[in-house]
């Protein structure tokens, strides 16, 4: 049985069985020469997105073995495990204190074997190398002369013996730069161990100037056996950032139940929490995950608007969040990471005189609270913007950036101007509405609004508020439509029955006209300004 | 324009009566007394360490004598909850409007005689205004505007605004606004509300001595588990004092449908009142009007 998925040359075979590769089928050849040679090779469509999403899930569920860790190409998984080793080893009356310097492979066999374990319960075989370098441990991994599922284990500072034997296509090189090597007679990662780099680089550098790309292929491989080796720092982008502060929880039985689950995030957050006092640092976000026996993660982030270290409050938020949670067939580890930490200055709240700071705080557990379950952006505060237009007066922000918005505004000396009269509702866009003036430049008799005609009785204004000069420059740079570039005469008008609008009228007669009309000056006449409605004055 | 029944020349006002020996310890005990029958009435005791802060501000009121005169012990209940209802739809705003304005009144009460025309009134009690509406009503009547919110005397920094999706929702949050006792009014927009959730919220209210409202839809029914309803619809203004064409301050027409611990009931007392927002943050009895808030006031 083959997968096959559509490549440069028609379909091609993305990965075959053993059966199948027992007689003879190739990953990478053509579909057509497969089928040849094997008339009824079984094959199904590759689902690559798919298997990428799933490689995604695993490598989060690695996590367990390290915080650092990621998809490392098509196929396969990387993971950080430096100084975690030690924590698989199984503990023998109490002397664990003295493993690492002395029996660290111990520890990786361990840390090994218990990764393949729960691979293979996931009924997945995998191949697994521990060396220096990402590199090194790629290339054993991969290319290292063991039976599947068994592990391999590069002792510190014997990588470069360890990968001498191996091809080097396990440089993670392109197939040129295989050729290349290969017609060079290269055909071990030995071999290159003690090639005159300056000689071969000269030589390349010669065949580059016809055009072909050989300094480069041979620059590429010299630095990927430099990495490979460690000579040379490898950028790492692991999934996920790695977090300040973390703790964690291995259950040798699953937790199956919420209560049991409830249990465990409360001793969770306080290890959490006590670690993160004795630091004297708070943070601002929290990630739990729940690392399920079948190979699933569960995960559950919150925020908090200021720095955080309350144990209960960070479990009440988690709660909230995970009341719902699914524990499958149980969940086997917890982690609760803490970042964005920052100092705090420890007080001592209760014994505090100032209302104020006690109000502050509790104020910011409640908005931690309301945007933990409705969204951050449904929890906003009202900042001023220096602004003389109408909308752009104020900004509407998430409470959870406030701080820094806030301490923007400050710096800015900004208050909300209270001195003109102000709708306390805006409308945002503004509503057309269709307008009969006494005078052109009068204020509106009569106006027609949501279909609803309303006679206007008292009428304050004009007020111009003008556009910013760079508006006319700047096409469309606000999606509020053809008025923002207008001059806007406002006007407060009140109906017969006492309720109030604030509408404007956007351009001058005969001066200013809509964006729309600007082209075809001679064929129509000038239009008419529009009207909007643009806010409720109470 | 003249508002209904404006004709009258402005109202004499009678000369105050001569004031008790004990008047300020009379109204002290009113204050204890009105206080151990709530707590009664929720058949529990509520110990005062339970909250913080806040329990200590009394004297929440609408600033216009003739109308806090309706009111139990002359001012607006603390611990409870009203509910607000405009007219007709058409009021809505209105009814929003007079929502804001008690919360600014809240917010700034105890302080409105000696403040300085333009600032923003010294905000004496703590906390937040947490405004709860569901996203429906922001598309309709528009979003909250700070630099009008100031105009009309709340400072909008104080102001938490939450955008919720369903009712249960609105009442979820503003049931934790009242738990955190971190807000100074809580404030929710509904079209409806049954009793349990408003029986609930009145509960959390009196026991976490936050003040709750709720504007609810016109035509919806009324619960019995608020402390107070109000009507409110809009009235036309008066002329601005420097320019006849020009509205004058926001005038409202107040009803009073309901108040726990007084008659109102049988004889709802209605009056229309005016915001003065450019000098003490208030609200007074609109001229013209003042004779008939007297009478009913009397009446009731």
């Amino acid at each position: 049985m083959a997968l096959v998925a559509h490549g440069a040359h028609g379909l091609g075979i993305t990965a075959a069985n053993e059966a199948a590769r027992a007689l003879g089928v190739r990953v990478g050849a053509g579909l057509a020469d497969a089928r040849a040679a094997l008339p009824d090779l079984i094959t199904r469509t590759a689902e690559c997105a798919g298997d990428r999403e799933d490689l995604i899930h695993l490598a989060r569920w690695c996590g367990r073995y390290g915080l650092a860790r990621n998809v490392d190409g098509k196929d396969g998984l990387w993971i950080d495990i430096t100084g975690v080793a030690h924590l698989f080893v199984p503990k023998l009356g109490g002397s664990a204190i003295d493993w690492p310097q002395a029996e660290d492979a111990v520890a990786e066999v361990a840390l090994l074997a218990d990764l393949v374990h729960r691979f293979s319960r996931l009924c997945l075989n995998v191949r697994v190398a521990c060396a220096d370098t990402l590199g090194a441990a790629h290339a054993l991994a991969r290319f290292a002369p063991s039976s599947e599922g068994a592990s391999v284990i590069a002792p510190p500072g014997g990588a470069s013996q360890a990968l001498a034997p191996l091809p080097v296509a396990a440089l993670r090189i392109d197939a040129s730069a295989v050729r290349l090597l290969e017609r060079l007679g290269l055909r071990r990662i030995g071999q290159l161990y003690g090639l005159p780099r300056a000689a071969l680089e000269r030589r390349f550098g010669a065949l580059n100037r016809k055009d072909r790309p050989g300094a480069e292929t041979i620059a590429t491989v010299l630095m990927r056996l430099d990495q490979t080796l460690g000579y040379y720092g490898e950028p790492r982008a692991p999934l996920v950032e790695t977090p300040d502060f973390t703790a964690r929880l291995p259950f040798s039985d699953p937790l199956l139940t919420s209560a049991g689950i409830e249990a465990a995030l409360e001793r969770l957050c306080s290890d959490l929490a006590r670690t993160l006092t004795e630091a004297a640092v708070g943070g601002r976000r929290f990630h739990l995950s729940l690392y399920r026996s079948d190979g699933t993660l569960g995960e559950v982030a919150i925020g908090t608007s200021t720095p955080c270290w309350d144990d209960v409050h960070i479990r009440r938020l988690l709660m909230e969040k995970i009341a719902a949670f699914d524990a499958g067939f149980g969940i086997d580890l917890m982690t609760l990471d803490a970042s964005e930490v920052t100092r705090f200055d420890a007080g001592q709240p209760e014994l505090d005189a100032d209302v104020a700071g006690v109000h502050a705080r509790a104020a910011a557990r409640l908005v931690d609270r309301l945007s933990g379950r409705l969204g951050s952006s449904r929890v906003m505060r009202l900042l001023p913007h220096a602004s003389h237009i109408p909308e752009a007066a104020q900004k509407r922000v998430s409470v959870m950036g406030i701080a820094e918005v806030k301490a923007a505004a400050l710096s800015e000396k900004l208050v909300f101007a209270s001195e003109k009269r102000r709708p306390a509702f805006l409308l945002d866009p503004p509503e057309p509405i269709e307008v009969l003036a006494a005078i052109p430049e009068g204020a509106p008799a009569l106006i027609v609004w949501r279909r609803v005609r309303r006679r206007i009785v008292r009428a304050e204004g004009p007020e111009r508020i003008a556009p910013a000069w760079w508006a006319a420059y700047v096409p469309r740079a606000r999606e509020t439509g053809a008025h923002a570039a207008l001059t806007r005469d406002y006007y407060m008008i009140e109906e017969a029955d006492g309720a109030r609008y604030w509408v404007f009228r956007a351009g001058l007669y005969d001066r200013e006209r809509d964006g729309e009309g600007a082209e075809d000056d001679d064929e129509t006449p000038a239009r008419l300004p529009r009207w909007f409605m643009h806010g409720l004055v109470p | 324009m003249c508002p209904p029944g404006g004709g009258a020349v402005a109202p004499f006002f009678a000369p105050p009566p001569a004031p008790h020996p004990d008047q300020a310890r009379i109204e002290r005990l009113r204050t204890v007394l009105a206080g151990l029958e709530r707590r009664q009435s929720f058949g529990r005791t509520l110990g005062a360490a339970n909250s913080v802060g806040l329990a200590a501000q009394a004297g929440w009121t609408l600033g216009a004598p003739e109308v806090d005169g309706w009111l139990p012990g002359c001012q607006l209940d603390a611990e409870s909850l009203g509910e607000i209802k405009p007219e007709s739809y058409a009021d809505t705003p209105a009814a929003l409007v007079f929502a804001l304005l008690l919360a600014t009144r809240r917010l700034g009460m105890g302080c409105a005689d000696n403040r300085s025309s333009s600032s923003i009134p010294p905000a004496r009690s703590p906390g937040l205004v947490v405004w709860c509406w569901p996203q429906r009503f922001a598309r309709e009547s528009g979003g909250l505007y700070g630099p009008g919110l100031a105009h009309l005397g709340l400072d909008p920094a104080r102001l938490l605004r939450v955008e919720t999706a369903t009712p249960a929702e609105t009442l979820w949050a503003m049931e934790e606004s009242l738990a955190s006792s971190s807000a100074a009014i809580v404030i929710g927009c509904l079209d409806s509300v049954s009793l349990t959730p408003a029986r609930r919220l009145a509960l959390a209210a009196a026991a976490h001595r936050t003040p709750a409202l709720m504007v609810t839809a016109a035509r919806s029914a009324a619960t019995a588990a608020t402390s107070t309803r109000w009507r409110i619809a809009t009235a036309p203004s008066a002329p601005h004092p420097f320019d006849p064409e020009a509205p004058g301050d926001p005038r409202f027409k107040l009803t009073l449908e309901r108040c726990r611990g007084t008659a109102v009931g049988a004889v709802s007392p209605s009056s229309v009142v005016e915001w003065s927002s450019h000098d003490a943050y208030r609200f007074r009895v609109a001229a013209g009007m003042a004779d008939r808030a007297s009478e009913a006031a009397s009446r009731a």
